[in-house]
């Protein structure tokens, strides 16, 4: 089966049978297929090739929502059944973390009623909510910036900056890819990945299901302060991936990694160097020019480089979008 | 002559029905006995090993018995991921098991109940959930076992006597 075939089967596969049919009537390229939301008493809705639509039920795309298929409970009990390979006690801390991975890498949020204890959340119940995000695989999308961040000895720290939904995650993974199978000029680097929220790999099973290379460990489904300490003891990674850093732990998890001579390559949250250097404890490591490198990406555009900076803020490549920020930039 | 041969015949043929209805009785006994062991291999496997379902019914249809079609069937259903629930394919597959006729209704009520409530609940809830039918299949056993003597004796002489008078009628 070609890949598209399988994405299609994928995707079809965890839906309930009401459902699947909608899909599968008209000639829909599941490689634009981006999002399925499902809600209980509300239309069907996918987000295809970046834009929203409601299906109405002969499949076909509509902007009323009177003729749009309305999706009710049961059909997302069963969505959720074949989600959880009919299995949801099996599920339980995926469900405390708001999301479950399927095969293929694809991601279920779910949202419904949250049942609290001391400890945090316990369990959810009521389902009602789901949003199906599709795995997206941008081979090769990292390439402008890869020359950037090579050096002699290995790689620069870097820190890839973008708002939600930039394309941000995907960057890293290709980033990941790359430095991991190395190529005729390079050789690869052992690469350790903490996979807090299962979105680099995808694991399924403990199988990654996205590309991230040959000499990639990923640990799944761990909190990214143990799982950097874990690895730095365990699987002797040469470089240190993480998505998402923020918090004051995290830092410090990372100036250990950087400590331990292992380079470190991660995501934060921004629209700006500015936005990162104002935060209390992120902007420390800013100021004091720990990383290498500073990787911008376009905000309100998927995967678009605005910038790449060094340490001390200059401008090494620019994607000529914003004027203002060619030339220095003072860290 | 040949109604000393109507008379053994009659006879063997009711004695016949009398046992069918004991090993009726018997057969139904054992698929309790059977399906109690089931539930108490998936309330310890979920409980300690959280394996998913089809992997669970995978390791039942291991194991030989009433149900042993069931629990193949089922996995090979599920599996197959084609849109239905999976107190669909349950309802459905049960009343494929051969000797289902053994079983009186409350225990197909009970075991279509077991099928509604698997797998669609947090680990918790789901234990809970085992525990009841657990107990519910348990009184159901011990009444059936506590009966079984006093029914299999009733069920024979019943149909000897029935033989009998058939046997005096015809003569």
């Amino acid at each position: 089966m070609d890949k598209m075939g399988s994405r299609k089967e994928e995707v079809i596969h965890i839906l309930a049978v009401g459902l699947r049919k909608l899909l599968d009537f008209g000639s829909m390229d599941f490689s634009k297929l981006q999002e399925i939301r499902l809600r209980v008493g509300a239309p069907f809705l996918i987000v295809y090739d970046g834009k929203e639509h409601f299906l109405d039920r002969a499949g076909r795309f509509t902007k009323e929502v009177d003729r749009a298929y309305t999706v009710n409970q049961r059909e997302i009990r069963e969505t959720l059944e074949h989600i959880s390979n009919y299995s949801m006690y099996a599920f339980e801390e995926e469900l405390r973390q708001g999301y479950i991975t399927v095969q293929g890498g694809h991601r279920v949020g779910v949202a419904g009623k949250m049942i609290w204890e001391r400890q945090g959340a316990k369990s959810m119940k009521h389902i009602s909510f789901l949003n199906i995000r599709l795995a997206h695989e941008v081979a090769g999308c990292a390439d402008v910036i890869l020359p950037y961040l090579i050096r002699e000895q290995g790689i620069f720290h870097t820190l890839l900056i973008s708002p939600p939904r930039c394309g941000k995650t995907t960057m890293l993974r290709d980033l990941i890819r790359q430095l991991s199978d190395g190529d005729g000029s390079r050789d690869g680097m052992t690469v350790g990945v903490v996979d807090e929220r299962s979105e680099l790999g995808a694991c399924y099973l403990g199988i990654p299901q996205n590309q991230v290379g040959c000499r990639t460990d990923i640990l799944d489904g761990c909190p990214k302060v143990e799982g950097m300490m874990m690895l730095v003891r365990s699987m002797a990674p040469k470089i240190i991936a993480v998505d998402e850093i923020g918090s004051r732990e995290d830092v410090e998890a990372m100036e250990y990694v950087m400590n331990c001579g292992i380079f470190l390559l991660a995501t934060a949250h921004g629209n700006s160097i500015d936005d990162i250097k104002n935060k209390p404890v992120l902007g420390r490591l800013v100021r004091e020019k720990v990383f290498g490198r500073y990787v911008l990406l376009q905000p309100g555009k998927i995967g678009k480089i605005q910038a790449i900076f060094d340490e001390r803020g200059s401008v090494l490549f620019s994607g000529g979008q914003q004027q203002g920020l060619s030339g220095r930039y003072a860290c | 002559m040949l109604k000393a041969a109507g008379v053994v015949l009659v006879l063997l043929g009711c004695s016949g029905m009398g046992w069918y209805a004991v090993s009726k009785h018997s057969a139904r006994i054992r698929m309790l006995a059977e399906l109690e062991q089931a539930l108490q291999y998936l309330y310890g496997e979920i409980e300690y090993s959280g394996c998913d379902m089809i992997e669970l019914l995978d390791k039942l249809a291991l194991r030989q018995g009433y149900f042993e079609g069931l629990w193949e069937n089922m996995g090979d259903c599920l599996r197959s991921y084609d849109g239905r629930g999976f107190a669909y394919h349950w309802t459905r597959e049960i009343h494929n098991v051969e000797t289902i006729g053994c079983l009186k209704q409350t225990d197909l009520d009970l075991l279509c109940s077991v099928g509604e409530n698997l797998g669609n609940m947090d680990r918790q809830t789901q234990l809970r959930t085992l525990e009841i039918f657990q107990a519910r299949l348990r009184e159901i056993l011990v009444q059936a076992r506590r009966e079984f003597g006093e029914k299999a004796k009733v069920s024979s002489i019943v149909w000897i006597t029935a033989g009998l008078f058939l046997t005096l009628v015809l003569i």
